[in-house]
């Protein structure tokens, strides 16, 4: 420090630093905000299996079992013995397990040791690869890794290292790249499934939470909370073939999830903090008309066929009101009447046959079956405590939920009578299922 | 209590102060305020990790500064209080000594504008802004050194002086010529 200036000693430097605070203005609701952002932060886990809300994966993992019991005879490795059924994985957050559950018998296999904290889980559409991401906490922040798990021998491979702060991942409908998206300072990062190596990150904008991939695997969709400049979401395209991002598109506030339609022509983006949802045409990625939603819409359901997107909306004014959920038709990108559904709606997944949304309540500890002919809601589903996660087997009879909390299980429910079966024990805090595709399945 | 209400509870309590670290670091409000959001959401998705450990206070701080830092990489644009500086001095005659402080934190790199923050505004210990900031406590030593040097050359014996009226001036060229330095 330079000599002879008792002009700033650290009260006066204090003093001075507070003086800029003059004019402080009231806070917004942000303990709330936060808590919102947070919850989906943690409970949007990609809703992986042989169908789900992102239908463009959907169709491909649905398509898939065909194909490979086509070419079972000449293809030894996908056809293994254990490919005749469907093993639900569940990635276990604080106990850094994996736990295989055997879906005809429901009974949990040994728990296969990940890294801690395993955060989220895709499994390639050959159903050969379990990759899972887990959060490192290092000296008060977030580093990661990606773990692949051989479905033929449970067994972990060696961890992949990628960039802090990971939050979540997708899988090409190709099956050859998983995209780990790092939430600060925005970023997407290519991991090839042929080599287990991750290739350079792509900036997405500060902020990016969500991915959604075209049906072609041609093009990742980020959505990022401050991508547009001075604090405003947005969307950026990044083409998977030269890994550059493109221009990112503006969307509303806080863009915490998005979609593409199965055709790959529209995407959508759930913007939280402005009631709205934008449609973004993938021909000329520009944005369309925002679509009025309810409260804070926080994810997005496709139906299989492309007809309906449902925005999964919880209340603005107080986080113990119930949530809605409002079909918008992606034909006229007008909103239907929001379905009233349970307390802190956090995602939905729909049957693969798309008859029925499962709506998860994460207050209320229920699941709320909707009726997509009639966009009627069942009468709820007792699950356990907070339903975190959901994902369907292969044929669509079972949807698995995981309760998130410290109880540690997952609840099959029996899609034909929306009833709950016992209890499966996993470990604790179970963030995130996937299901691997059966060669056996019936296709819906 | 649930994990929910408890953070909540916990997130009420350390807004206002880190509002205020958060508006130090980036000179705005409206930005202060998406700071202190984006930061408490990813207090929130580790919660209760960070509650077990009793480390909350220390990761949201740490978890602003990272975001802050993030952010600055991510956007060299943003605040440019000097250019507005002669007016709005004028306009508002009160609390020009702030115009003041924040066009000469605005001078400082964001590193070295976190230390400041950090130890003298949040009454952090070099090793405490040491942890946070993921460095050596010998470069806190120095950042905080070249720092002060920088606003006191920017702030001059503004800490005294109650009639900061022609500050503004001095303070704009000086931190004119600070970056051309």
């Amino acid at each position: 420090m330079k000599q002879g200036m008792p002009d700033m000693d650290e009260t006066s430097l204090r003093r001075l630093l507070d003086s800029a605070l003059v004019g402080r203005p009231p806070m917004g609701p942000v303990a709330h905000n936060a808590l919102r952002a947070g919850i989906k932060l943690r409970r949007r886990r990609r809703i992986q299996g042989a169908a789900g809300t992102v239908a463009g994966v959907a169709a491909i993992t649905v398509a898939l079992p065909l194909i490979t019991q086509a070419l079972g005879h000449n293809t030894p490795q996908a056809a293994t013995g254990r490919a005749a059924q469907a093993t639900a994985y569940v990635a276990n957050y604080e106990s850094g397990t994996v736990t295989p559950i055997n879906t005809t018998t429901n009974r949990p296999g040994k728990p296969i040791k990940i890294a801690l904290d395993p955060a989220d889980i895709v499994i390639t559409p050959d159903g050969r690869t379990a990759y899972v991401l887990s959060q490192l906490y290092r000296h008060h922040h977030i580093t990661g890794v990606v773990t692949p798990v051989s479905t033929a021998t449970n067994e972990p491979g060696k961890p992949i290292p990628v960039p802090p702060e990971p939050w979540t991942m997708a899988i090409s409908p190709d099956g050859k790249t998983v995209y780990v998206v790092s939430l600060y300072p925005g970023r997407v990062t290519p991991i090839s499934t042929a080599t287990n190596t991750p290739g350079k990150p792509i900036p997405t904008g500060l902020g990016s939470s969500a991915i959604t991939i075209a049906p072609d695997s041609k093009t990742a969709y980020v959505a990022s909370q401050a991508g547009g400049g001075g604090g405003n979401g947005a969307v950026t395209p990044v083409n998977t073939v030269t890994g550059k991002p493109g221009t990112p598109i503006p969307v509303g506030n806080g863009p915490y999830d998005i979609q593409i339609t199965p055709d790959g022509k529209t995407v959508y983006a759930a913007n939280s903090f402005s009631r709205s949802v934008t449609p973004i045409n993938t021909a000329t990625d520009t944005a369309g008309q925002p679509v009025t939603a309810w409260g804070t819409p926080e994810t997005i359901a496709i139906t299989p066929d492309g007809a309906t997107a449902y925005v999964v909306c919880q209340s603005s004014k107080r986080l113990r009101l119930p949530g809605r959920v409002v079909p918008i038709s992606t034909a006229t990108n007008t909103p239907g009447k929001p379905i009233k559904v349970g307390v802190t709606p956090t995602l939905m997944a729909i049957s693969p046959d798309g008859r029925t949304a499962y709506v998860l309540n994460h207050t209320s500890d229920t699941v709320t079956p909707i009726n997509t002919a009639t966009n009627t809601p069942g009468k709820p589903i007792k699950v356990g405590a907070k339903p975190g996660a959901i994902a369907f087997t292969p044929d669509g009879k079972t949807a698995y939920v995981a309760n998130y909390d410290g109880s540690g299980t997952v609840i099959p429910i029996n899609t034909a009578t929306n009833t709950a079966g016992a209890p499966i024990k996993v470990g604790r805090y179970p963030s995130a299922i996937a299901i691997t595709p059966a060669a056996g399945a019936t296709a819906p | 209590m649930t994990a929910e209400e408890e953070f909540v509870e916990f997130a009420g309590s350390i807004s206002p102060r880190l509002q205020g670290m958060a508006f130090l670091l980036c000179g705005d409000w409206h930005t202060a305020e998406d700071l202190v959001q984006a930061t408490l959401a990813k207090v929130f998705v580790s919660w209760r990790r960070i509650r077990r450990q009793e480390t909350a206070h220390a990761y949201a701080t740490r978890t602003l500064v990272n975001t802050y830092l993030a952010h600055k990489r991510l956007k060299r644009t943003g605040e440019i209080p000097t250019s507005e500086l002669p007016e709005r001095a004028a306009e508002l005659p009160a609390p020009e000594t702030r115009m003041v402080v924040l066009a000469a934190l605005a001078t400082l790199p964001p590193k070295g504008r976190a230390v400041v923050v950090l130890r003298y505004w949040a009454d952090l210990s070099v090793d405490q802004v040491a942890a946070v900031l993921g460095c050596s406590p010998g470069a806190v030593k120095s950042q905080s050194a070249r720092a002060l040097d920088k606003l006191r050359g920017v702030l001059g014996d503004a800490t005294t002086e109650s009639g900061a009226h022609c500050r503004p001036l001095g303070a704009r060229h000086e931190a004119r010529d600070a970056r051309h330095g």
